[in-house]
């Protein structure tokens, strides 16, 4: 019987165990969810930074950009720098020197290669020194290294001590080893205050207390020391930078704002550049411009006097620690260029050519020149547009990520938008996926706001469409993780510019029917 | 008469269901010394999910149209689904060692519960989505579910009249939820849901351990035994009426919900691009409502009521009864049945319930009876182990082995 009960307990338990260890729960169902609602103006779509609303509520947009950048790196260059002694020690005859005894004193000064710069002084962030010491003397000794010239935030010079084992049987020792170096500045003028690229360093070697008895040494001994300072992070230099010709040669950088545009046409009107200097370096230059150009559906050169014509720029200068910048400005607009047509050729990319002359006047500072890594001499664009254009079959393409998670369970679906556009700009948006031509927006045409004949919004324009996604284009969206989008919009009244204003805007209501495979795991 | 009750034995192999009920070998008994009882239990039952769908339930697995359809097709306004399983082990003595008068027993039992009690909407909504509701109601009102694990010891006195006994329960998890009133409401373009919720719902501190240190309950278990007939030694029928775990519980810092409010959802509000980047839905409302605090409440009981037995020559008996679980989306099952004497040792039978989990349910069973041993195997899944579109599927064993 008890037999009989073990069997009928092990199967009541064999159940159990199954439901412990089932697999996950799936089932297809359709499910029709509300997933965004709001309205989108011009301010919520463009940073901040980029528009400011002018006083009759239409919108100006500023673009700022960054040309050409001339910073610490390129003008001060600090190589590694090998810094050498051998030591023969000076006595014809051996001589004994107790534990903890000096017989190594020797300050020295060194010369710090900069290339062909002449500085006085610099600070670092940090740097690092690599050590290689060989010594042939029968016992151990403590060497001291000190750069007298490298003073930290505490104002004490670096400073290392290594001791350096005993040679073994007429075999040298020898050990190396690395050390930071930590924010420090150096005085590079020598013992005279008068030098330059000068540092000044003091050996200092002792018997080490570690021996019991007296070390003999003779000028049979010797002491080689390998240091070498590396990988130099500089904050800031003085001296005499030297005169040097920098040129970029015809390089460009990209505007990705218009890189999605392919074809069609914008016109724009009261457009204002600024060609901002700003030189926070102490040493004067002297810049030429030789071509400014955009290049878009065509190459169009920049035509204004500054092109082709040589700029001096001032030095910045120093009150206490503070740098005060050197600041000027070119301001170009549509009567002294042709910054319109500049502008309304889409540039994907600005091409430039740029030469700056670095000291002009030669050594006018008396090895006072200086930089620091957080004020370079920049050279910016400052873009200010009225956002009032016309846009004539603007087509953009642009190639979104998108990514499903695997456990999302959807199958296929449809997205509802129902859309009022308050904007005088009519799109035609088209959907695709990476592999297939067929759209998925259906319409794909949302109509413009109804303008007044200020060519000011009257009327929002309504309209609903349905984003269809089926099984299939589902698949590859989860493959490909890619869908294309192409955008042609149009301005209401052409050819007049319109005007944007800051009330402008779209408003939506985005839901989705969806067939989802249902997980429970 | 025999007549009737075959031909009712006959039709009910016609129905599809079969539930569990509380049937304890020791009933039988004809007269009790000590005796040693261990009883099992396992049933799983719906009111419409066939058991192709419960099955995947447990199992795991896809649950197909065909499933869903049959499933869609026996919907009432309000439907059950659930699952139980127990196992106890029980020692009795009946001799008069306490005042002289009472025995007493002692009994372990650990029970896991699963039930869920919930609208046509509310499944039709989840199953099939709820692109069917747009522009309509999904009503929610009364849908709830729960599921629990315990274990008990009690411990009490009896004599051949009664039981009564008190019990420790160690509440291992347990999760409570019921919506009292509210739905949904879709509109005709699913641009916005629109929920209207009055519930709650209740998450204990769990426990690995044997005795969960913060969740326990106490209560009364109560048993009468009336013979029916009694002056006539020829007839053995009796009325078996009782309750289990009849007191309180209390859970300890227990995950605590409580919602009566309108919830407008109208997907992620989009007031600048770079919202398109945050989650769509409102994280913040559930953890806004979410409170841990210890709650007092009753104890799920159990009641139950049960004839058995008749004239002791007769070769058939009837029986009857009713059985409720509280706080468990069980509704109040009564049955009926028959069972047969083949001879003095071994019995089958069959009953006809209505209730519980379940709907209409039928099952069977057999009995063996000497003078040591009363066990009993009650197949009320028989037919729901074979036909995929009945609603539930079960089975008992009870064994009482009599010391001397």
């Amino acid at each position: 019987m008890l037999k009989k009960v073990c069997f009928i307990l092990l199967i009541y338990t064999t159940i159990l165990s199954c439901i412990k260890n089932r697999e996950p729960i799936n089932w297809e169902a359709n499910y029709s969810i509300p997933l965004a609602h709001g309205s989108l103006g011009v301010t919520d779509i463009i940073s901040d930074s980029l528009y400011s609303i002018n006083p009759d509520n239409t919108i100006n947009i500023h673009f700022k950009r960054n040309l050409y950048q001339l910073s610490l790196d390129s003008i001060v260059e600090l190589p590694d720098n090998q810094l050498s002694n051998v030591f023969a020690l000076p006595f014809p005859v051996a001589i004994d020197f107790n534990p903890g005894q000096t017989f190594i004193n020797q300050p020295e000064e060194q010369n710090f290669s900069i290339n062909s710069v002449e500085l006085k002084d610099f600070s670092i962030e940090s740097a690092i020194l690599n050590y290689t010491i060989t010594s042939t003397i029968q016992g151990e000794v403590i060497y001291d290294y000190t750069v007298n010239s490298a003073i930290d935030i505490n104002g004490n010079p670096f400073q290392i001590s290594i001791v350096v084992p005993a040679a073994q049987n007429g075999i040298s020792s020898q050990i190396s080893g690395t050390i930071n170096i930590p924010a420090s500045n150096w005085n590079l003028e020598g013992s005279s205050g008068n030098e330059i690229n000068t540092i000044l360093t003091t050996v200092n070697v002792k018997v080490s207390e570690n021996n019991l008895l007296p070390i003999s040494v003779s000028n049979l001994d010797t002491l080689y020391i390998d240091n070498e300072i590396k990988a130099i992070v500089p904050i800031s230099a003085r001296g005499y930078f030297g005169e040097e010709i920098f040129q970029t040669g015809l390089d460009t950088t990209k505007l990705d704002f218009l890189n999605s545009i392919v074809s069609g046409s914008i016109g724009l009107s009261n457009i204002e550049m600024n060609l901002i200097t700003n030189n926070g370096i102490g040493t004067d230059f002297r810049m030429l411009i030789n071509s400014l150009s955009s290049q878009g559906n065509n190459d169009i050169d920049l035509n204004h006097s500054i092109i082709g014509q040589t700029q001096n720029i001032n030095r910045a200068y120093k009150v206490g620690n503070s740098i005060i910048t050197s600041e000027s400005n070119q301001l170009i607009n549509s009567s002294n260029s042709n910054i319109n047509a500049f502008l309304e050729n889409l540039p994907s990319d600005l091409g430039y050519d740029i030469m700056v002359e670095l000291n002009p006047l030669g050594n006018v500072s008396g090895h006072n020149d200086f930089i620091h890594k957080d004020f370079p001499l920049n050279l910016d664009i400052d873009l200010t547009t009225p956002l009032a254009f016309n846009s004539n079959q603007l087509t953009i393409i642009d190639t979104i990520d998108i990514d499903f998670p695997d456990s999302s369970g959807v199958n296929y679906g449809s997205l509802y938008l129902e859309l009022t556009n308050g904007f005088p700009l009519e799109a035609e948006i088209l959907i695709s996926t990476l592999n297939s031509p067929s759209q998925l927006l259906d319409p794909a045409l949302i109509s413009g706001a109804t303008l007044n004949s200020n060519n000011i919004v009257n009327t929002p324009t309504v309209s609903s469409h349905v984003l269809n996604v089926s099984a299939e284009s589902m698949e590859e969206m989860k493959t490909s993780k890619k869908i294309i989008i192409s955008a042609i919009f149009n301005t209401l009244s052409q050819p007049q510019l319109v005007d944007f204003y800051d009330y402008y805007n779209l408003s939506f209501k985005i839901s989705a029917d969806f067939n989802t495979t249902v997980t429970v795991p | 008469m025999r007549i009737i009750l075959i031909t009712i034995f006959f039709f009910q192999y016609l129905l599809i269901c079969g539930q569990l009920l509380n049937n304890s070998a020791l009933y039988y008994s004809d007269s009790l010394s000590q005796a040693i009882q261990f009883q099992g239990q396992s049933y799983i039952g719906s009111t419409h999910l066939p058991m192709s769908i419960t099955k995947v339930f447990y199992r795991g697995g896809t649950i197909d149209q065909q499933m869903k359809e049959k499933a869609a097709s026996r919907l009432n306004k309000l439907n059950r689904v659930g699952f139980e399983s127990m196992f106890n082990i029980s020692y009795f003595n009946n001799r008069p060692v306490i005042l002289k008068k009472y025995g007493f027993y002692l009994n372990a039992t650990s029970i896991a519960s699963l039930g869920a009690e919930y609208t046509d909407d509310f499944y039709l909504a989840t199953i099939d989505g709820n692109t069917a509701y747009k522009g309509e109601y999904i009503n929610l009102q009364q849908s709830g579910f729960h599921s629990r694990f315990y274990n008990s010891l009690a411990l009490g006195i009896m004599n051949n009249k009664f039981k009564l006994g008190i019990c420790y329960t160690s509440i291992q998890s347990e999760i409570n939820a019921q919506i009292y009133q509210g739905g949904i409401d879709v509109s005709a373009d699913a641009t916005q849901l629109d929920a209207n919720i009055n519930g709650y719902m209740t998450s204990s501190n769990n426990s690995s351990k044997l005795l969960n240190p913060f969740n326990w309950g106490l209560g009364l278990n109560f048993e009468i035994t009336n013979l029916i007939n009694k002056l006539d030694s020829n007839y053995n029928s009796r009325i078996i009426a009782g309750i289990n775990g009849f007191g309180v519980q209390k859970l300890t810092l227990a995950n605590y919900i409580y919602l009566d409010t309108n919830l407008v959802y109208r997907g992620a509000h989009i007031q600048n691009t770079s919202d398109f980047n945050n989650s769509i839905l409102p994280t913040n409302i559930l953890d806004s409502l979410n409170e841990n605090l210890s709650q007092l409440n009753f104890l799920p009981f159990e009641l139950y009521v049960h004839k058995i037995g008749g004239r002791k020559s007769a070769k058939i008996h009837s029986c009857y009864g009713l059985r409720y679980r509280s706080l468990s989306n069980y509704s109040v099952l009564i049955y009926a049945g028959a069972e047969y004497h083949f001879n003095k040792t071994f019995t089958m039978g069959s009953i006809v319930s209505y209730g519980g989990y379940s709907s209409l349910n039928q099952g069977i069973f057999a009995r063996y009876k000497s003078k040591r041993i009363i066990a009993g195997l009650n197949t009320n899944n028989f037919i729901g182990l074979f036909l995929k579109n009945s609603r539930g599927t079960g089975i008992n064993f009870s064994m009482c082995y009599f010391l001397k």
